[in-house]
């Protein structure tokens, strides 16, 4: 069936951080090649939220997108 | 007046409609409105032009690195935007003045103006390689066109609107837009609301009979709603998810170079009018094979440069895809480098086996190649193999207890070892040899003409670009040519090496694998080899193979494989099946060049990358990509038509054979053939 590439999640693949994910963990006990150090666990927890929520939640979140960055920037400075 | 915010492009355009109907004017914010960046940053293509600044200003015998070349642009650029701001309320810049200063200050008496148009067209290039049109913003765009509106497009930015029209044509909408205007032309800018006085000036405009669209609240919105225009902001959440995802990955390129190929990944996916729905051969073409074969080709140009080759051919047939995507990404990547002259080489094993023979006669490391194949059996396959007359060889055959159809080949029912011990001696026989010469000086004579029409003993050193796997087309056609004084120094860049016969390496002859090579120890390159066909696929052009040259006159003809037998038939079946595949990979590929001399990125930085593709896609495949990517028919005609012994053909089965049922419900299947592949490279 006839697809786009670039899905709402903004992926590469179906559920390539998932993809990711196993190889990294598969990589741990089982030799699979050279990675140059991989990948993070947190990394890939992030990149999953904002891939897989990401739409929602920025719906949610950019109406208050001066609001937050202020915050933000607060919250840095401490 | 004030004005209206939007989150999502449907509220903005309905809205936008109905404005629009009291309005005869309609000017829209260009850069992330009409058009947006598939990066997440602007200014990231800065650092693309300051290396080709770099690039050229070694050319000229000037030692710049990029980082000097940037901080340069960016104090000249500062110094301007303080003289600017010393008369005028917004602090502007335009390229043209301080990309010309900073050329003047790095090139002196050797910069030209066709150095700042170089340099110019270069970063609108990089520019336009990142910019995509908002479809359906720019549809609407159209509609009030069509419907007699007044369409200006404004920006603040230091292009000037010359540059801005160009990024505006190559979008495909200068035609319907009246005119396209840059703060950096008159350093009246949207931020101060200056540009907008401007704009009603020149073109007499009425405040209230205008409608301007942008994504910025202070000069799309305060602005012009301040001057009691309307005014319509755009501050789109999927855009913003998207930039933060490229965001992401880019931040995390930095610490851990695995994300780097990640990246550009990223950025090649298609945007907007772009992304239409495809078939999944094409995905798996543009995502997966894309990037594989670019940075494959980006491996050889970086060696080409290296090694000072000025020549390069790409041999047929794979070669037919690695051309269009050399010429797809290269001239973007090392857009200052000296890059060799290429062109397309019409060769094959089938057409340089026996012109390679000609002068040495047939060796026994080239006939044992023909036995690799476990179809091919007797003497009658290395006779094919090697376009030979199987009957001026009967009296020697004899003479040496053997008949053409003796078995030489260790994976068929009949095989003595005594047998390949008579052919081995068999080989060495003056007489044999002579006729071996004699079969195959035709072949030889017509090899060497047409390569002397393509200008190969032109040069001291050719690069010579294939898919794989042994080398044997480079084997075959050094072996023709190296008895001439002009023979160039051969090196061959392969997608894979398996090198599972020892490649003749010496000085003027070598081979190395680019994606693969057995001689270094690579696991993940290394899975390759799962689905070798599938490349070579992917790759072919769209010709028959080739069969042979053919003196003719003063010329030379090549002899095409006939495409109406069973054999031509399928492959014209298989070709038709893997259209797809073959342009989701050319269109994967089109803005590769930009993408990586955007972060600089060189093929070594995006091997974990194509490490975890080959690994991912080929050694753990999905059930369906499998099936769907399996190809129906592969053919060779160096391999022979010889059925081997069961137990060989069973032993060769691979997990891209595995039927969809073993492949889905064998959890341990994978993990099998992984473990298998371990264990073979820690053998080797």
């Amino acid at each position: 069936m006839n697809e786009p590439i670039t899905t709402e999640r903004y992926d590469i693949g179906r559920g390539e951080i998932l993809r990711i994910a196993r190889l990294h963990t598969l990589n741990r006990v089982l030799p699979l090649g050279y990675f140059a150090g991989f990948t993070r666990v947190r990394q890939l927890a992030v990149l999953f939220v904002v891939h897989r929520f990401g739409r929602r939640l920025f719906r949610l979140i950019i109406p208050h997108e001066a609001r937050l960055t202020r915050i933000y920037r607060m919250l840095g400075r401490k | 007046m004030s004005w209206q915010t939007f989150y999502t492009l449907d509220e903005l355009l309905r809205a936008g409609e109905q404005m629009a109907a009291d309005c005869d004017t309609v000017s829209f914010d260009l850069f992330d409105t009409l058009l947006i960046r598939r990066i997440h940053d602007p200014d990231m293509v800065k650092p693309a032009v300051a290396r080709y600044i770099a690039a050229r200003a070694a050319e000229a015998g000037l030692t710049w690195s990029w980082p000097q070349v940037q901080r340069l642009r960016d104090r000249v650029e500062m110094g301007q935007r303080r003289e600017t701001s010393q008369q005028f309320e917004d602090h502007e810049a335009r390229y043209p003045d301080f990309m010309s200063r900073t050329l003047q200050r790095i090139f002196a008496e050797q910069y030209t103006d066709a150095l700042l148009d170089e340099v110019t067209d270069y970063e609108l290039a990089i520019e336009n390689a990142m910019l995509v049109p908002r479809a359906r913003l720019v549809d609407w765009l159209r509609a009030l066109h069509a419907a007699g509106k007044r369409v200006l497009v404004v920006s603040d930015i230091y292009l000037p609107a010359a540059h801005l029209e160009r990024l505006v044509s190559h979008a495909g909408f200068r035609d319907q837009v009246d005119a396209v205007v840059s703060s950096a032309d008159t350093f009246l800018a949207k931020a101060s609301g200056k540009g907008y006085e401007l704009l009603r000036d020149r073109y007499d405009l009425s405040w209230d009979r205008w409608l301007h669209v942008g994504d910025n609240p202070h000069s799309d919105g305060l602005r012009p709603a301040g001057l009691g225009m309307r005014a319509l902001v755009l501050r789109d959440s999927d855009e913003k998810h998207r930039k933060a995802i490229v965001k992401r990955y880019h931040r995390y390129s930095q610490g851990q170079p695995f994300w780097k190929g990640r990246l550009v990944q990223q950025l090649l996916l298609p945007l907007e009018a772009e992304n239409l729905p495809r078939p999944p051969l094409y995905a798996y073409g543009y995502t997966v094979l894309a990037p594989l074969l670019a940075a494959f080709i980006q491996g050889v140009a970086e060696a080409c440069l290296q090694a000072g080759i000025r020549r390069l051919y790409f041999f047929s047939r794979e070669g037919w895809m690695f051309e269009r995507i050399w010429h797809a990404i290269v001239p973007a990547l090392f857009p200052a480098a000296p890059l060799p002259e290429t062109s397309y080489l019409y060769v094959s094993r089938m057409a340089l086996a026996g012109a390679s023979c000609a002068h040495q006669g047939l060796i026994r490391e080239n006939a044992d190649i023909v036995f690799l194949p476990a179809g091919n059996r007797d003497f009658r396959d290395v006779c094919r193999v090697f376009g030979l007359q199987t009957e001026g060889f009967a009296s020697h055959l004899e003479r040496h207890g053997m008949t053409a159809e003796t078995v030489l080949s260790g994976a068929h029912e009949g095989y003595e070892p005594d047998n390949r011990l008579r052919f081995n001696v068999l080989l060495e026989d003056r007489a044999f040899q002579d006729e071996v010469r004699a079969q195959t000086g035709a072949a030889n004579a017509a090899l060497q003409r047409y390569l002397e029409e393509q200008g190969f003993f032109a040069h001291p050193e050719v690069a010579l670009v294939d898919i794989g796997w042994l080398g044997t087309i480079q084997r075959f056609l050094y072996d023709a040519v190296k008895h001439r004084p002009d023979t160039p120094a051969c090196r061959g860049f392969l997608l894979g090496a398996t090198r599972g016969v020892m490649y003749p390496t010496c000085p003027k002859n070598s081979v190395e694998g680019v994606l693969y090579d057995r001689y270094r120890f690579d696991l993940a390159g290394s899975t390759i080899l799962y689905a070798r066909d599938l490349f070579e696929e992917a790759c072919r052009a769209p010709h028959p193979t080739l069969n042979g040259y053919r003196l003719d006159g003063d010329g030379v003809e090549l002899v095409f494989r006939e495409q109406e037998d069973e054999i031509g038939t399928a492959e014209k079946q298989q070709d038709a099946y893997f259209q797809p595949l073959q342009q989701g990979v050319l269109d994967g590929v089109a803005r590769y060049g930009a993408v990586a001399a955007m972060f600089g990125f060189r093929m070594h930085e995006l091997r974990p990358w194509v490490n975890y593709l080959l690994v991912s896609r080929l050694a753990f495949p999905r059930v369906e990509e499998i099936t769907d990517i399996r190809h129906r028919h592969h053919l060779d005609d160096f391999h022979g038509q010889h059925r081997p012994k069961a137990q060989l053909s069973r032993g060769q089965r691979h997990l891209w054979d595995y039927p969809p049922a073993a492949l889905r419900w064998n959890p341990l299947l994978r993990l099998k053939f992984f473990a298998r592949t371990i264990r073979d490279r820690l053998r080797e």
